[in-house]
């Protein structure tokens, strides 16, 4: 007799191209995060050796540091809690190893670290893999079963609970020697402004104009800073079809609406909304957190709803929330609701028309998104 | 069921808290620090057991319980109320900082599921003698629960493990020595549920692990 074969997601269309394996897919999001890599190691080590304002080698290595312990680190959390749950059936080394081969540990481990400051003290990246990839990813199953981007849980836990410490290491020693940088990060100093002393002098001025922005070299986490390097691996990525466009470009775009509207009130000025999604890490979060296979919706029109609330939940978090940044609580928010919005596209689809019963779902959704919307820039213009 | 498994079968096999799952509301609530916990088990199982004595006594008469049949649950909830009350005033009057710390929960002992789960579904079928038992075996079993999240939210929240009021086991040395600091996370009730779920997980996993030992062994044997 056959068996029906049930193995774990995210799953693939054999039509969508030959011999395309989750390895494959998994190899291809490596190489799309190598330039972001490659330009934060420019950014954060070779740019303080050269300007020789480090007090140790330790102190000017330790971004590097940090990038090569993350994925090392998961990977071995990850091989701990393998062996535990799949202890009857492991009898050596190999086994394990094979098991691992299939959950990818290392990725979540990057991700988290790529997504903390350059200078986060060494126990609290520790803790915050931990959380990420135990509670995260391994309680609920593993790869291809959790409902949250296990390395945003962890980048949720520790800025919830060590945001004072978060905060004091973002600045490289050379960027501290800067007197002009008023905040930790430039949203952190936008943070505490009011709406009177928006002005394109008081916020881009002392990073030296949006070019900056746009090429990473404002003070920020490890992957998140350049724009351009993002660019480049989510457009690999998108050519590839490993993630979908739609996600990155109508999170962005709702992104640039919405702070258009608010701009609107500061002096009109484009830079305004520009400013709002090169600062932060709108586009990491865009590119790599808000397209991952597993936690985000798998339908073309449920990705766009997802992406549409998702960029104004990260409008709404980064005005009224107590912390700088809402891209990571904004894409955790999100993901408890992706199954239920794929769920209801899903029945829409099938259906082929707009039916009595779809219609109650779809009001909700409206009238969430105007309030929301609404709310947002009405909050922020008081 | 003997006296003996009567006795023991609140502290794993029908712990309230961990295996039926009652009582969250407060066990997350006040499990900030060990002392806390050791306050609510004290109160607790004193309401608990002679909530139980009392009601079973009522049930004893055949005519008393055909008679308050309809209202019962009203006659159990007044005899509950009038326990907690004494209580509360006792903790007021003398443990004045407790009875701070443990705020409104105190009060909530009257509506809390295990005591009127124990009046109903135990303490009005069976005698007054294993009714005590009952509830001394159910008040402890909480407390033991209590006391497992309670230390594990201490010790990660704040690095002490207060045991009574000055009688504090001081930690945070440790956490000086290896340069770090206590997860304030675990202070906050999203901690508590983090707490409460992983336990309940690895009591599970060791409850699964001992059913299919045993399956094994009875398949060996047969």
């Amino acid at each position: 007799m056959e068996k029906f074969l049930v193995s774990k997601g995210p799953y693939l269309r054999s039509a969508d191209e030959n011999k395309r394996t989750t390895s494959k897919i998994m190899l291809d999001v490596c190489i799309a995060l190598l330039p972001v890599i490659l330009l934060t190691i420019y950014k954060n080590v070779i740019k303080v050796f050269i300007s020789g304002t480090y007090t140790s080698v330790y102190q000017a290595l330790y971004p590097l540091l940090l990038i090569i312990i993350g994925p090392i680190f998961s990977i071995l959390l990850e091989l701990l809690c393998l062996f535990i749950i799949h202890k009857e059936e492991i009898n050596n080394f190999k086994d394990l190893i094979n098991i691992e081969k299939t959950e990818f540990g290392g990725l979540p481990g990057l991700f988290f670290v790529l997504t903390c400051p350059p200078y986060t003290p060494l126990w609290i990246v520790l803790i915050g893999i931990a959380v990420g990839e135990v509670v995260g990813k391994m309680l609920f199953g593993g790869f291809g079963q959790n409902i949250f981007n296990p390395a945003l849980v962890g980048r949720a836990f520790i800025a919830f609970t060590f945001s004072n410490y978060l905060g004091a290491s973002y600045l490289s020693p050379l960027e501290a020697s800067i007197d002009a940088y008023a905040g930790a990060t430039p949203l952190t100093f936008y943070s505490k402004l009011d709406i009177a002393n928006i002005t394109y002098d008081n916020m881009v001025s002392p990073y030296g104009g949006l070019l900056n922005f746009f090429l990473g070299m404002t003070p920020g986490a490890l992957g998140e800073t350049s724009a351009l390097a993002i660019l480049i691996g989510g457009i690999y990525l998108a050519i590839k079809r490993v993630i979908d466009y739609r996600i990155p470009l109508v999170y962005i775009g709702v992104v640039f609406i919405t702070t258009f509207f608010i701009g609107l009130k500061v002096d009109g000025g484009i830079w305004y909304p520009t400013y709002m999604i090169l600062s932060g890490g709108l586009f990491f979060g865009a590119f790599f957190m808000a397209t991952e296979p597993v936690t985000s919706p798998k339908t073309p029109l449920a990705r766009v709803i997802f992406a549409a609330f998702l960029g104004v939940l990260t409008v709404l978090f980064r005005i009224i929330g107590n912390m700088p940044e809402g891209v990571a609580t904004a894409i955790v928010t999100m993901n408890i609701f992706g199954l239920a919005i794929n769920q209801y596209v899903i029945k829409l689809r099938i259906s082929g028309k707009l039916e009595k019963r779809f219609i109650p779902g779809m009001v909700v959704m409206i009238v969430l998104f105007i309030t929301l919307f609404t709310y947002t820039i009405v909050f922020a213009l008081n | 069921m003997t006296r003996k498994e009567n006795f023991l079968k609140g502290f794993f096999k029908e712990n309230p808290l961990f295996v039926l799952l009652l009582g969250c509301c407060p066990a997350l609530a006040i499990t900030t620090s060990v002392e806390n916990a050791i306050g609510m088990t004290i109160a607790f199982t004193f309401v608990v057991t002679l909530s139980n004595l009392f009601i079973s006594l009522i049930n004893l008469n055949e005519k008393i319980r055909e008679f308050i049949r309809p209202i019962r649950i009203a006659v159990y909830i007044v005899i509950i109320a009038t326990l907690v009350t004494i209580v509360e005033m006792v903790m007021e009057a003398y443990l004045p900082e407790l009875y701070n710390s443990l705020g409104v929960f105190i009060s909530l002992i009257t509506v809390n599921c295990i005591v009127l789960g124990r009046a109903e579904a135990y303490a009005s079928k069976n005698k007054p003698l294993d009714s005590i038992i009952d509830g001394i075996t159910m008040g402890l079993g909480y407390g033991l629960a209590l006391l497992i999240i309670s230390f594990i939210r201490e010790f990660l929240g704040s690095g002490t493990i207060t045991i009574w009021k000055e009688l504090k086991i001081d930690l945070t040395g440790l956490y000086k020595a290896l340069n770090i600091e206590p997860i304030s996370f675990f202070k906050s009730s999203a901690g508590a549920f983090l707490v409460l779920g992983i336990v309940l997980g690895i009591l599970q996993a060791i409850k699964n692990r001992k059913a299919r030992k045993t399956k094994e062994k009875r398949v060996v044997k047969e």
